[in-house]
């Protein structure tokens, strides 16, 4: 009897935790070298010499063999940030900088995370005005193999960063003009423990430095009619803080969602409109894809934005495409009850043949049925592109580089496909 | 750090089974020749007071300017009472977890939270008065929100409780009680605490 006790209560302590996993962006703004006066903005030439594979000599067990350097922006009011992403080999790994140039150095401050795990810390790196600052600020000569080395210490989570890190240049990154890289839900998903929520205005602007060139938004509407970003059918804890509001997102008006409901990290859920203004006016993305999660008539609200966005978007001198994204059955036959669907840009997951029924400008299979050469050779024999989804396993990914011929890869980690994509040669 | 509850429901229900298994092992050798005792099924009805101690979501942009966490409970509960320890059955009810109220610039709104249980108990007797109960199934939990308009929206999710009770007899076929419980709606992280009167009644016995 006594035995059973202790068994009983020794079984319900162990059973009644388990841990919660978080990876926050460690604070990395105490770099004195860094934040001291005088210190300028790169030049838009420093930032594309500095683009390259590189290959990785101190922290190479952290980080794998290669890295591929890439600038992105984001604008916030009058204000254009650049970030440079590192995408790493090892663990779906990538560093993320702010660059200053400091006398005839250049000096890097930012963070690293391991997308594997929850692993991220501090990093502090230079280029030295003999290792390639010269070179980068424009003197003249060519970025050849070893003419830059960025080099520098990284840390584990806030600690002050010791161990060393450093990689050299080998070669341009790899381009063949019209591949595109798109995040899954925005950015990425919240349960990936990312520095903000799934279909949030802030992951949109953050996204770029994940290697994203467009993304994948989720669009539910609202009862009055309001089409918004939202992943899931209903307001759960995954998506959402706690609130009181349980069941659907399509039950609750507007307003009520902006007042109660605050994404995980404590973003308001975005309107579709919101979303779009993000994407033309903040971010270089140049492609969105529009995941229809409603069902039952009210598309035609969704066509009035997205026609309403392509031409704020031409209007801004940006190459921006918006589609309509078609995964079922249901989502076709309601695109094609629109009047003008036939000019609609549409991005089909469906057969060939339902692609030449809307006119779709894109073919979208999941990844499960192959690579499908001969199916998106005739796609593209049609003027057509095809995009796959979603790849996020790093031997699947090589495998579609390699030996299939999309024109895109969906994935939850746009920093791997963006790392697999611009080392290859 | 948060709670893995349902899972420890489920070792509680295999303990009882180890703990009863147990006991029976221990009465077989006491008594050679086992008889059938008497089975029956026991109704609980009982209606007390609910306290939400979990914590109450910061709603956007409003600011919270009241919350009400404790209301009246109600619940019954059929159990099938073997003549062994072990004892299963059902457990439903109504529980009003929690009401606030906030004020966005001249708008104010209202959300009330409430839940019905529909769980599947197990149970046991400490002593001859005394039991603790455990249950695990869904909560069905509504939200009616009052703010530019009126919403009801409903959603299940996953929940369980533990109880204990003390029954004193009245007649044989009725009592009266008093319980604790623990109410814990994993998937929302809604949890409270309520102490309730419930008359017990056996309505069937053979």
């Amino acid at each position: 009897m006594k035995t059973t006790v202790i068994v009983l209560l020794v079984m319900l302590s162990a059973s009644s935790c388990k841990k919660s996993y978080q990876a926050p962006v460690p604070d990395f703004d105490n770099w004195d070298a860094f934040d001291q006066a005088g210190r300028l903005v790169l030049s838009t030439q420093s930032r594309s010499a500095m683009e390259g594979v590189y290959k990785m000599t101190d922290a190479a067990g952290s980080f794998g063999d290669s890295v591929a350097v890439k600038w992105s922006y984001a604008i916030a009011g009058n204000d254009t940030a650049w970030h440079l992403s590192i995408f790493c080999e090892k663990d779906i790994s990538y560093l993320i900088c702010e660059g200053r140039k400091s006398n005839a150095d250049i000096l890097l401050n930012g963070y690293w995370r391991k997308m594997a795990g929850v692993e991220t810390g501090i990093v502090r790196l230079t280029i030295k005005a003999q290792q390639g600052a010269d070179l980068i600020a424009g003197n003249g000569q060519a970025v050849v193999p070893g003419s830059i080395i960025i080099s520098g210490v990284f840390g584990n989570g806030q600690d002050v960063p010791g161990l060393p890190i450093s990689f050299t240049y080998k070669r341009k990154l790899y381009n063949k003009g019209s591949f595109d890289i798109i995040a899954h839900r925005s950015g990425g998903r919240t349960s990936d423990l990312l520095p903000a929520s799934e279909n949030s205005v802030e992951m949109i602007r953050k996204t770029p430095e994940f290697g994203s060139t467009g993304i994948e938004i989720d669009v539910r509407l609202t009862s009055d009619g309001i089409p918004v970003l939202y992943h899931d059918n209903t307001i759960n804890l995954r998506e959402t803080q706690k609130s009181g509001l349980v069941g659907p997102i399509k039950n609750y008006s507007y307003e009520q969602l902006a007042v109660f409901v605050r994404l995980i990290h404590g973003e308001k859920i975005p309107t579709l409109r919101e979303a779009l203004d993000a994407v033309v006016y903040q971010t270089p993305l140049h492609f969105v894809w529009l995941d229809t999660k409603y069902a039952g008539g009210s598309l035609q609200v969704v066509r009035d934005i997205q026609k309403e966005y392509l031409q704020k978007a031409a209007a801004a001198g940006r190459n921006l495409k918006i589609v309509i994204g078609l995964p079922d059955t249901n989502a076709m036959d309601e695109f094609l009850a629109l009047p003008d669907f036939v000019n609609t840009p549409n991005l089909c997951e469906l057969s060939l043949e339902d692609v030449e029924k809307t006119n779709a400008e894109i073919w979208a299979p999941r990844f499960t049925l192959g690579t499908q050469n001969e199916e998106v050779a005739r796609v593209h024999a049609e003027g057509k592109q095809a995009f796959v989804w979603t790849l996020d396993v790093p031997d699947l990914v090589q495998q579609y580089l390699h030996d299939g011929h999309f024109d895109a890869i969906l994935s939850n980690y746009p920093s791997m496909i963006a790392y697999y994509y611009y080392v290859q040669q | 750090m948060y709670s893995n509850k349902p899972a420890a429901v489920i070792i509680f229900f295999s303990a009882l089974l180890i703990f009863n298994a147990r006991l029976a092992a221990q009465d077989s050798t006491e008594v050679n020749v086992q008889q059938k005792g008497k089975y029956a099924f026991i109704l609980y009805a009982g209606g007390g007071w609910f306290s939400y101690v979990g914590t109450i979501g910061s709603p956007g942009i409003a600011s919270n300017t009241s919350v009400v966490r404790s209301h009246p409970i109600g619940m019954f509960r059929i159990m099938w009472h073997p003549d062994h320890r072990l004892r299963m059955g059902i457990e439903s009810g109504y529980t009003d977890f929690y009401t606030y109220t906030v004020q966005n610039g001249s708008s104010s709104g209202k959300v009330n939270l409430t839940g019905i249980p529909i769980l599947l108990v197990g149970s046991m007797a400490v002593t001859k008065r005394l039991n603790v109960f455990a249950g695990i199934g869904s909560y069905l939990l509504t939200t009616n929100l009052t703010y530019k308009g009126s919403t009801r929206s409903k959603s299940l999710s996953l929940g369980i409780n533990a109880s204990v009770n003390y029954v004193q007899p009245v007649s044989p076929k009725l009592g009266i009680g008093a319980e604790l419980k623990w109410t814990d709606v994993t998937q929302t992280k809604d949890y409270g605490m309520s102490a309730q009167v419930m008359l017990v009644w056996k309505f069937f016995e053979w």
